[in-house]
C-alpha cells in the first residue's frame, strides 16, 4: 500500500535521495556503516555551537565536567508501552520481510543513516539529534522495564528507587521558579502500567505534577490553577498560617508549600494557556495530544519550568502495527498513528526550541520501556523485546548528528558498544551538571549513589568545550 | 556441585544422607537433576537468553529447565544433533559455544575442566541420555538449611546449605549450583559460592535461592541491638504454643514475638479519642458521632473497647462498609458503567451487602460466582463474568481476585518465580472458553482456548493440575475446587486482603502476588491466621473482629509528617507501632461531608447518599480526573499526596464548596451567636478531630478570633486549615 504523505520540502529531496541511492548503490555495494557513522558525527560537529551556561554551571567536582557543557531544562519524551526500535530509528531494510516489517527505511540528512519512512520530518532533522541504538536491559515487562528505564536501577523488592526525574528535581530545588510547579507531566505520569508513584523513596514533592488533562482537547483547562473569587489573596496568606499553627515545627508539608507559591500568581494559569499559541503554531505540533503536550513543554520550558515529562501512550503494539503506528485509524488519508504524529511534534518541538535559543540548554530524551521482538507476530504485531532498542536524545550538551552502537542485522541484540538502562540515566545526569556520584539517604537509612555504580557516562554522546 | 559442605561451627545440621560423588561415578551424570542444573546456574536459559519464549540464536531452551524434554530433544536432536559429540566431548557445539571457544553471542559461561563442565562433558561422553537409569529419583523440590535463623548483630555470618529434595524422600546439598538471590542485596552479602552470608542491616530479611525451576525462601532476623547475645544465632522452631491461641491473642503473639527478635520496643495504646476515630473509620467508614466520643472518653469501663468493637462490628454501617471494600476488591466498580438509573449496581451492592451479613466465607460467594448464568440484575454474581472479554483474560481474574496470583506471565510461559505453567493458565482459559457473555451469562460446550505451546486446544485443568475431559460443564467442578482443594489458598489471599486494608499494608505484598518466593512477612502467622479463620466460619467480620482486637491494632501511631529514623521504619514494618494510613477517596468523602453535614448528590443519587453505600462506576475509574468525578466518590488523585491534590484542596470546590454552604455546619458555628469561643472551638475539635481540643489549641484560637476583623472569614479559614490536615485527612 501507498502512502501519501505531505512531506516537507527537505523530505521530497530525500525521496529523491533515497530513490537515487536505490538505483546506483545495490544493497551489496552500500559503503560501510563505521564509515558512514564517521562521516556522520563529523557534520554533526560542525553544526553545534557549544556554549557554556555560566548560572547553571555545577558545582563540578570533576576536573572533566567543568569543560563539559551542561542543560539546564529536560524534556523528557517516554514512549509509553514501549516503541518498535526496527519501525522507529533502527530499521533493517536489508532483513526478510518478517523482520523488516511493513514499514521502508529512508534516509535522513546524515549520509548513510537511515530511520524509519515513519519519521520524514525527523529525518530532515538527524543531523540536530543523537540516537543510540544499542540500549539493552533485561526487563521485558512494562511496569519493571520502565522502572528500570526511568530510574537507572533494576526494580527491588526493598527499595523503591526514584525515576532520575524525581532525582534532578530534588537537586534542582534551589534553582527552580517558585510560581511553577518544579516538574510537570503531560498529560500524565500514568507509566509502565501505572503503578509507578513518580518519586520512589524520595519525599513525594519530588514527582512531576501530573496534568491529567490532555492539551490537545478543545477545553483544555488544568485544574484549580486560579483561586476561586471568595479567596483573596490574604485569606490564602492566612489558611497557610493557620496550618502553620496546626503542625508542630518539625513539621513540613513541601507539597502544601509549593502549591500555596503556584497559587499565589498568576504565572502558572499563563503557561498553561495554550490559547495563546497562534493557531499556526499549533497546527505546526499537530492536533493530536502528543504534539500539544510537547508545544505545552515548549511554553513551560520558556515559563522557567525546569522538568517536562511529556507521555505519548499507545507504543505497546501487539498488533496491526500499520494502523497503530502509521495510520492512526482504519482508512486515515493523512497517517496520523504514533509515529507520524510523534515525527510532527517532536520536529516541531526541535525547531522552536532552536528559533527562541533553547535549544543549547534544553536536554530532550525520547525513550520508552523497551523494544519490540524482531520479528512480527501473526497479529500483524510485534511483543515485547528488551534485549535491543534505540533512543534518542537532542538539544543540550548532546552531539548533534551522532549514532552511537548499533545492534545487530537481525535487531536482536546488541552489536557494538551495548548500552544498559543505567548508563542512560549516568548520561542524562551528566548532561544535566549533576554529579552522579552523589548519594542519596533513604527513609530506613540506605544511602544510594544517583548512577548505579557499574553504569557508564556515553561520554561520546556529549560535548565538551 | 554435589559434595558436602564441611560442618563448621556455624554450619547447620545437614539432614543428607544420600550424598554420592557422581562426577567420580562412572555412572553418568542425569540430565534433568544434573545437567539442567548447571545450565541454568549458567544463565544459559534464562529469560534474557536461550530460555526466551523464542529461544536466542536459533537455539531455543525452556525458562530455567522447566521442560525437560523438550531441552533435552533441543541439546541433543535438533540442528541435526551437532550439538552434542559424544565421541569427543569437548568438540560438541553445547561445549564450544558455553566455554567461548567459538563465538557466543552470551560470552563464557562455563570454564573448560571445573566442576561444572565436567558435569555436561561427563552427561555428553556417557551418550548424552534423556534417562540413564530409570529408577533414579525426580528432583523434585530444594530447601534452604536452615529455612529460618536470627543472627546475633549487624556484621555477623551466616552459613546456608541448599539441598536437593528427592522424590524418594532424600536430600542432597547443592549449595554450589544454586543461584543465590538476597532480596535485600544491602542487608544480605554473599561472601562465596558455598552459602556464607554477611549481614550487613537489622531487620527481617529474605533470601531466594533458585536451582533448575525449583526455588526456596530463607528468612534471616538481625536484629537492632544485641537481643541474642546468649549464642550466635538461633534457628526456630514452630511455636507450639501460639498454635493453642485463637484470634487477636494468636496474632499478638507472633508479632510480639517478632518485636522481640528484632530488638524493638512497641509503642503503647492509642489514646482513648484516636482509638474511638480509627475504629469508626476502619469499621464503618464514618467519624464518630459527637456525642459518643464524649461518651466514650469519660467511659471508665475497663472493657469499653472490646465493647465498641462488638458494638461497631455488628452494625448496619459496618456491613455497608465492608460491603463497599468487598465490591472494590472484585472490581465491581467496572461492571456498572452505563448504568443510568443504578439497577445493575444496587442489585451487585445488595447481592455483596447479603453476603457480608451472613458472614460466609469467601469460597462460597467466588463458587456461586463460577457457577452464575443469567443477567446482572437477575444474578448479580455474574458480574464475575462480566469482568473479562474471553476465557484468558478470565483466567486470570480468577487468579487474581479470587487466589491473589498473578498468572499472566503464564499465558506465554511458565511462571518464572512460582509453579504456574502454561498448561494451568491455558487450562483455567479453556475452562472459561465457553461463556457466552452479552445481556445475559450463559454456557455453550465447545468453544476451546488454543494452546499457544501445541497450536491446539487446551486441555480443561483445574488450578490443582487435575484435567477435565469431554464437553461437560466445566463449572461445577471448579466450584466444587473453590469448596474444597482451592479454599486454603483463597482464604490465605483474602486474609491478606483484609489485613492490609487495616494495617495499611498486607502480611504479602503486592496483596495480589502469593507465591513460595514472596515469602510472608510473618509467615506462621500467616499460617495460623487463616486455619483459625476457617475453623470459625471464614465470615469477613469474624477477621475484621479479631486483627481490631489486637494490641498491635490498637498501638498509637507516630508522626507522620516528621522524617522517621531507620528504627522507626523497622518498627512500623514489624506493627510495634503504627503508622497513620490515607483513607478510601469514598470514605474522605464521606467525612467532608460528615463534618461540614454537607450531603451533596453522589452521581445519580440523591442527596445525602453517602459514597460508600453506593457503586458508581466513576469510583472505577481512578483516571477521571474532573471535578465531577470526583465529587462522585473517585477523589483519589484529587486529594492524594500530590501536587494537583494539593491545587484542588486550596483552590478546588470539594472542601470549599462544603465550607460555605450556606445551611452547613460551618455556616451554623458562624451564626450562632449563643456561643462562646471555647464552646465554638470544643465543637469544632469534636466535629472534624473527633476529639476536645486542648487548653492551649483553645486559647490559641481564641487569641486569634479576638484579633479579626471578620469573624465569618476566620472561622472558614480555621475549619480549612483543619480539614486539610494529616489529623484529618488520614487514619490516625
Amino acid at each position: 500500500m501507498e502512502y501519501a504523505y505531505q512531506f516537507p520540502v527537505c523530505a521530497e529531496q530525500l525521496i529523491m535521495l533515497n530513490q537515487s541511492l536505490q538505483k546506483v548503490v545495490g544493497s551489496d555495494a552500500r559503503v560501510g556503516r563505521r564509515e558512514l557513522l564517521r562521516i556522520g558525527s563529523l557534520a554533526g560537529l560542525g553544526l553545534s555551537l557549544p556554549t557554556l551556561f555560566a548560572n547553571s554551571a555545577p558545582a563540578a567536582t570533576k576536573a572533566k565536567t567543568v569543560f563539559q557543557k551542561v542543560a539546564r531544562s529536560c524534556i523528557l519524551i517516554w514512549l509509553d508501552g514501549g516503541p518498535s526500535h526496527i519501525d522507529t530509528f533502527d530499521p533493517k531494510p536489508n532483513a526478510a520481510r518478517e523482520v523488516r516489517g511493513p514499514f521502508n527505511a529512508i534516509q535522513t540528512r546524515l549520509p548513510g543513516i537511515e530511520i524509519s519512512e515513519l519519521f520524514p520530518e525527523l529525518a530532515c532533522r538527524m543531523d540536530q539529534v543523537s540516537l543510540v541504538r544499542s540500549v539493552t536491559s533485561p526487563l521485558g515487562e512494562h511496569n519493571l522495564g520502565a522502572q528500570y528505564m526511568l530510574t537507572g536501577y533494576q526494580p527491588s523488592p526493598v527499595l523503591a528507587y526514584p525515576p532520575l526525574i524525581s532525582v534532578l528535581s530534588e537537586k534542582m530545588q534551589q534553582q527552580a521558579s517558585l510560581s511553577l510547579p518544579h516538574s510537570i507531566a503531560v498529560p500524565n505520569f500514568d507509566v509502565g502500567g501505572g503503578i509507578i508513584n513518580g518519586h520512589g523513596f524520595l519525599p513525594a514533592s519530588t514527582a512531576p505534577f501530573s496534568l491529567n488533562a490532555d492539551p490537545a482537547t478543545a477545553d483544555f483547562k488544568v485544574n484549580h490553577l486560579a483561586l476561586p473569587d471568595s479567596l483573596t489573596a490574604n485569606r490564602l496568606r492566612r489558611r497557610a498560617e493557620f496550618r502553620q499553627l496546626l503542625q508542630s515545627n518539625t513539621q513540613r508539608d513541601p507539597l502544601m508549600e509549593q502549591a500555596f507559591s503556584v497559587l499565589s500568581s498568576s504565572e502558572a494559569e499563563q503557561a498553561f494557556d495554550l490559547t495563546r499559541e497562534p493557531q499556526q503554531i499549533r497546527s505546526r505540533y499537530g492536533p493530536r495530544t502528543i504534539g500539544q503536550s510537547c508545544l505545552l513543554a515548549r511554553r513551560l520550558i520558556e515559563a522557567g519550568v525546569r522538568l517536562v515529562t511529556v507521555v505519548q501512550h499507545g507504543w505497546d503494539t501487539h498488533a496491526d502495527l500499520i494502523t497503530r503506528l502509521k495510520d492512526g485509524y482504519t482508512g486515515a488519508k493523512v497517517p496520523v498513528g504514533l509515529g507520524p504524529s510523534l515525527d510532527q511534534a517532536l520536529s516541531a518541538l526541535i525547531d522552536d526550541l532552536i528559533d527562541k535559543d533553547l535549544y543549547e540548554e534544553t536536554c530532550i530524551v525520547v525513550m520508552g520501556e523497551f523494544g519490540r521482538t524482531p520479528k512480527w507476530n501473526p497479529a500483524g504485531g510485534r511483543d515485547h523485546w528488551p534485549r535491543v532498542f534505540s533512543v534518542l536524545f537532542a538539544g543540550g550538551p548532546f552531539k548533534r548528528g551522532m549514532v552511537y552502537g548499533a545492534s545487530d542485522a537481525q535487531g536482536e541484540s546488541p552489536d557494538q558498544d551495548a548500552v544498559t538502562p543505567a548508563d542512560l540515566a549516568h548520561t542524562i545526569y551528566t548532561a544535566m551538571g549533576i554529579d552522579s556520584e552523589a548519594s542519596l539517604s533513604t527513609p530506613d537509612g540506605r544511602t544510594v549513589r544517583l548512577a548505579n555504580e557499574r553504569a557508564k557516562v556515553i561520554e561520546q554522546l556529549l560535548t565538551y568545550h | 556441585m554435589l559434595r558436602t559442605v564441611s560442618a563448621s561451627a556455624i554450619c547447620v545440621l545437614i539432614l543428607s544422607g544420600c550424598f554420592s560423588n557422581s562426577s567420580a561415578n562412572a555412572e553418568s551424570p542425569d540430565f534433568e537433576n544434573e545437567v539442567l542444573l548447571v545450565l541454568t546456574k549458567a544463565g544459559c536459559n534464562s529469560g534474557a537468553c536461550h530460555g526466551a519464549a523464542v529461544g536466542r540464536g536459533g537455539f531455543r531452551l525452556s525458562l530455567y529447565g522447566q521442560n525437560p524434554d523438550a531441552d533435552w530433544i533441543e541439546i541433543t536432536r535438533s540442528l541435526g544433533g551437532r550439538r552434542i559429540d559424544t565421541v569427543r566431548p569437548e568438540n560438541s557445539l553445547l561445549l564450544r559455544k558455553a566455554g567461548e571457544f567459538i563465538e557466543h553471542g552470551g560470552g563464557q559461561r562455563l570454564i573448560e575442566g571445573d566442576h561444572d563442565w565436567r558435569t555436561v562433558a561427563n552427561w555428553i561422553a556417557r551418550g548424552g541420555l534423556r534417562q540413564q537409569n530409570l529408577d533414579r529419583p525426580k528432583l523434585t523440590g530444594i530447601v534452604i538449611n536452615p529455612s529460618r535463623a536470627t543472627v546475633s548483630k549487624v556484621g555477623e555470618q551466616l552459613q546456608i546449605e541448599v539441598s536437593a529434595q528427592f522424590a524418594d524422600g532424600k536430600q542432597q546439598p547443592l549449595t554450589e549450583l544454586a543461584i543465590l538471590q538476597p532480596q535485600d542485596a544491602d542487608a544480605i552479602q554473599l561472601e562465596n559460592e558455598s552459602g556464607l552470608l554477611k549481614l550487613r542491616r537489622p531487620g527481617r530479611h529474605v533470601l531466594l535461592a533458585r536451582v533448575r525451576d525449583l526455588v526456596a525462601t530463607c528468612e534471616i532476623i538481625v536484629p537492632t541491638k544485641a537481643a541474642l547475645a546468649d549464642n550466635h544465632y538461633q534457628v526456630h522452631a514452630p511455636h507450639a504454643d501460639a498454635s493453642q491461641l485463637s484470634g487477636s491473642s494468636l496474632i499478638d503473639r507472633h508479632i510480639d514475638q517478632r518485636l522481640t527478635e528484632l530488638g524493638l520496643e512497641s509503642a503503647g495504646r492509642a489514646d482513648d479519642a484516636t482509638l474511638l476515630r480509627r475504629l469508626y473509620l476502619d469499621l464503618t467508614g464514618q467519624l464518630p458521632p459527637v456525642d459518643r466520643i464524649r461518651e466514650f472518653v469519660w467511659d471508665k469501663n475497663e472493657h469499653k473497647v472490646d465493647d465498641l468493637i462488638e458494638e461497631l462490628s455488628n452494625s448496619e454501617q459496618a456491613i455497608t462498609k465492608w460491603t463497599h471494600w468487598l465490591a472494590t476488591e472484585l472490581q465491581m466498580q467496572t461492571v456498572v458503567r452505563q448504568d443510568a438509573d443504578n439497577t445493575r449496581a444496587t442489585a451487585i451492592f445488595s447481592r455483596l451487602r447479603l453476603f457480608v451479613e451472613n458472614q460466609q466465607p469467601m469460597t462460597e460467594l467466588f463458587s456461586q460466582m463460577v457457577e452464575a448464568e443469567g443477567s446482572l440484575v437477575n444474578n448479580p454474581n455474574v458480574g464475575f463474568y462480566l469482568l473479562a472479554n474471553d476465557g484468558r483474560k478470565q483466567a486470570e481474574q480468577f487468579a487474581e481476585l479470587f487466589m491473589g496470583v498473578q498468572l499472566a506471565c503464564a499465558n506465554c510461559h511458565n511462571h518464572p518465580l512460582d509453579r504456574w505453567t502454561q498448561d494451568d493458565y491455558h487450562g483455567l482459559a479453556a475452562i472459561f472458553a465457553g461463556i457466552r457473555r452479552g445481556e445475559s451469562i450463559s454456557w455453550k460446550p465447545g468453544a476451546t482456548n488454543m494452546h499457544p505451546a501445541t497450536g491446539s486446544a487446551a486441555t480443561m485443568q483445574l488450578p490443582d493440575g487435575r484435567t477435565l475431559k469431554g464437553d461437560q460443564d466445566p463449572r461445577p467442578i471448579l466450584a466444587d475446587w473453590i469448596k474444597g482443594p482451592g479454599e486454603a489458598q483463597i482464604n490465605r489471599a483474602w486474609l491478606n486482603r483484609i489485613w492490609s486494608e487495616l494495617f495499611g499494608s498486607g502480611l504479602v505484598n503486592p496483596v495480589d502476588d502469593l507465591r513460595a518466593s514472596n515469602p510472608a512477612t510473618h509467615s506462621e502467622l500467616f499460617d495460623n491466621i487463616a486455619e483459625d479463620w476457617k475453623a470459625n466460619g471464614g465470615g469477613i467480620m469474624w477477621m475484621v473482629r479479631q486483627i481490631v482486637s489486637t494490641d498491635a491494632y490498637q498501638r498509637a501511631s507516630i508522626n507522620v509528617r516528621s522524617e522517621l529514623t531507620p528504627e522507626q521504619n523497622l518498627s512500623v514494618a514489624a506493627y510495634g507501632v503504627r503508622k497513620p494510613k490515607p483513607l478510601r477517596p469514598e470514605i474522605l468523602l464521606d467525612i467532608y461531608s460528615q463534618a461540614t453535614d454537607v450531603w451533596n448528590p453522589i452521581g445519580s443519587y440523591p442527596a445525602g447518599t453517602r459514597a460508600i453505600s453506593v457503586l458508581s462506576a466513576n469510583q472505577a475509574d481512578r483516571r477521571a480526573k474532573t471535578e465531577n468525578a470526583c465529587t462522585m466518590g473517585s477523589c483519589e488523585a484529587d486529594l492524594a499526596d500530590t501536587l494537583s491534590g494539593k491545587l484542588s484542596m486550596i483552590a478546588g470546590p470539594i472542601i470549599n464548596d462544603r465550607i460555605a454552604a450556606p445551611n452547613g455546619r460551618v455556616s451554623q458555628w458562624i451564626a450562632d451567636e449563643n456561643r462562646n469561643e471555647d464552646q465554638l472551638i470544643e465543637s469544632i475539635y469534636l466535629h472534624l478531630f473527633s476529639r476536645f481540643p486542648t487548653r492551649q489549641e483553645t486559647e490559641q484560637w481564641t487569641e486569634v478570633l479576638s484579633q479579626v476583623d471578620n469573624r465569618h472569614d476566620a472561622i472558614e479559614d480555621i475549619v480549612w486549615s483543619m480539614l486539610t490536615s494529616s489529623q484529618f485527612v488520614l487514619n490516625n
